[in-house]
């Protein structure tokens, strides 16, 4: 077990307003969010001294100026009332948010700082998202995308093609856990989809976007932020909140051959996948066996049933099945998944939604949507095959 | 709708590949020390970190490792996709990679695991010409 397990914790976390459309900057947006995240955790914005994050922005071509595209670390360094000379701070580009939230994690453990404040601020532009404007195109994207393979959606598509072709799994099995999610946003107010229900019907009739995805295995974008404040388990225990006790965090770090990018091949999301589940249950001192909820990022719903495989829930090949029969719900499952309806249906926060409904669960704050009895949760973001990262909280 | 025209900007590493597609070759990079062919063109191989390497012609034979059709704008409430793109795994080495096109809906011969082979088609009035991929087996165009 690592030695940092149970050695800090979130005490507290906020979200902005989110919406499908651009109509409030994001610069305000983060503030929001920062400063409910600080609120909640029952302490002054001075008393931050630590930052993190990862501003990255998920599309192609992606602009980025500082405010208004992303929310780096000197954006909220400069517009809320932190610690006069804060003492730490980091801005990663790869491993996602909780890749972040790992940072932090050390920094505190390193005794640099003593509340840290992490966010993940996500732009909705206007138009199609993602849209390609070139006309010309460099990189790895050179051999994808002049044959008309331009869209991330595509890439994730050949991925759960193969998937299915392996494991003889029918795409209508993806109903299961599509509608498990959109359960689950109907009873948590901050959904995009709060109140708009999706029967297994209104899943096998969605639009085919990039086959065999359909529009509701995409998650839907939006604009906001999402922030939550980390510190030391003795500051946690002597604070006004209930923490959410670190136990462990990882990254997928395994040696990847060269392989064309724009790709994501199903090839190796078990040896990938398992680089950061393996880590995660090692460093936390227990097992998949052990865990009450598991919140499993779903940018498209196939990355869910990946992360079942690899973490170990079920067996290889064996997700489209696992899902199945109320295996993940709220109200009696063996293990409940994306208990605040995913990026499917609450909105893509890139991962800080499933990182921050996994806090809730295990301070039992997860209101309508509370799993009895939660003690132990994880929450990874990213895909196995790509970049990830994730966390083991526990009560 | 015919997919909007994106050409290739090579350098230094990737001009090798065109060069070859518009000589009628498919050029895969590989490793003079160890062996391993890298795709895309890496600057030391991701196999031995040797700098030895050198695009090679290959026979440009593989299988259809996957496949899926061109995106139909999400929220657009569907349309006909432009084509299917295919996932190629070529022959001399697994997990190199490579993808086609094919007309939409896909002829009966794209399927996962079915073998083709390469021919070489103009990338519209670009002047590039892109290795594209036909089904090989016997008794079938």
């Amino acid at each position: 077990m690592w030695e940092g397990s149970r050695k800090t914790a979130i005490i507290g976390w906020g979200f902005s307003d989110i919406t499908r459309d651009s109509s409030r900057p994001l610069g305000q947006l983060a503030v929001d969010a920062c400063s409910a995240a600080i609120e909640h955790a029952g302490i002054s914005a001075d008393q931050i001294d630590g930052l993190a994050t990862y501003p990255d922005q998920p599309f192609h071509g992606a602009p980025s100026q500082d405010g208004i595209d992303l929310i780096a670390a000197d954006y909220v360094l400069d517009h809320l009332n932190l610690a006069p000379d804060i003492s730490w701070y980091a801005q990663i580009s790869t491993g996602m948010i909780a890749s972040a939230i790992g940072e932090a994690v050390n920094a505190l453990l390193a005794g640099v700082c003593d509340y840290a404040l992490v966010w993940r601020a996500m732009r909705k532009p206007e138009g199609q998202y993602g849209g390609w404007q070139e006309d010309a195109i460099g990189g790895d994207e050179q051999f994808t995308a002049p044959w008309g393979f331009t869209s991330i959606i595509q890439t994730h598509a050949v991925a759960y093609q193969r998937y299915l072709h392996r494991t003889g799994a029918k795409r209508e099995a993806m109903a299961a856990l599509v509608t498990n999610s959109r359960r689950n946003a109907n009873l948590n107010p901050n959904a995009i989809f709060r109140d708009r229900t999706m029967t297994v019907d209104d899943y096998l009739a969605a639009p085919i976007v990039a086959d065999p995805l359909c529009l509701f295995d995409c998650d839907v974008p939006v604009q906001g932020c999402a922030a939550l404040v980390i510190t030391t388990a003795d500051r946690a225990r002597d604070s006004a909140s209930r923490p959410a006790y670190i136990l462990s965090w990882a990254q997928q770090t395994a040696h990847r051959r060269p392989t064309l990018y724009p790709l994501y091949t199903l090839q190796d999301h078990m040896a990938l996948g398992g680089s950061t589940a393996g880590k995660l249950w090692s460093r936390a001192g227990l097992g998949p066996g052990d865990v009450n909820v598991a919140e499993l990022y779903d940018g498209f719903s196939p990355s869910t049933y990946y992360w079942l495989e690899a973490a170990g829930f079920c067996g290889a090949g064996e997700a489209h099945e696992f899902v199945q029969d109320g295996r993940i719900a709220v109200a009696g499952g063996q293990l409940p998944v994306n208990t605040f309806g995913g990026s499917l249906s609450e909105g893509r926060l890139h991962g800080m939604g499933h990182v921050i409904e996994a806090a809730r669960q295990v301070t039992g704050q997860a209101d309508k949507r509370q799993v009895a009895g939660a003690e132990i949760a994880v929450a990874i973001d990213g895909s196995p095959m790509l970049r990830n990262a994730g966390i083991v909280l526990g009560k | 709708m015919a997919p909007r025209i994106i050409r290739p900007l090579p350098d230094q590493l990737t001009s090798p590949f065109w060069e070859g597609a518009r000589n009628g070759k498919l050029l895969i990079q590989q490793c003079r020390d160890c062996g391993h062919y890298n795709h895309p063109p890496q600057v030391v191989c991701g196999w031995c970190a040797s700098a030895a390497l050198e695009p090679k012609p290959v026979p440009g034979t593989g299988v259809i490792h996957s496949w899926t059709t061109a995106m139909v704008r999400p929220g657009s409430g569907g349309g006909t996709p432009s084509h299917v793109n295919i996932v190629v795994e070529l022959g001399v080495q697994p997990g190199v990679f490579v993808v086609g096109t094919v007309p939409f809906p896909a002829p009966s011969w794209a399927v996962i695991g079915a073998p083709v082979t390469v021919s070489f088609e103009p990338l519209g009035d670009t002047g590039y010409v892109l290795p594209q991929f036909a089904h090989a087996g016997p008794g079938e165009a």
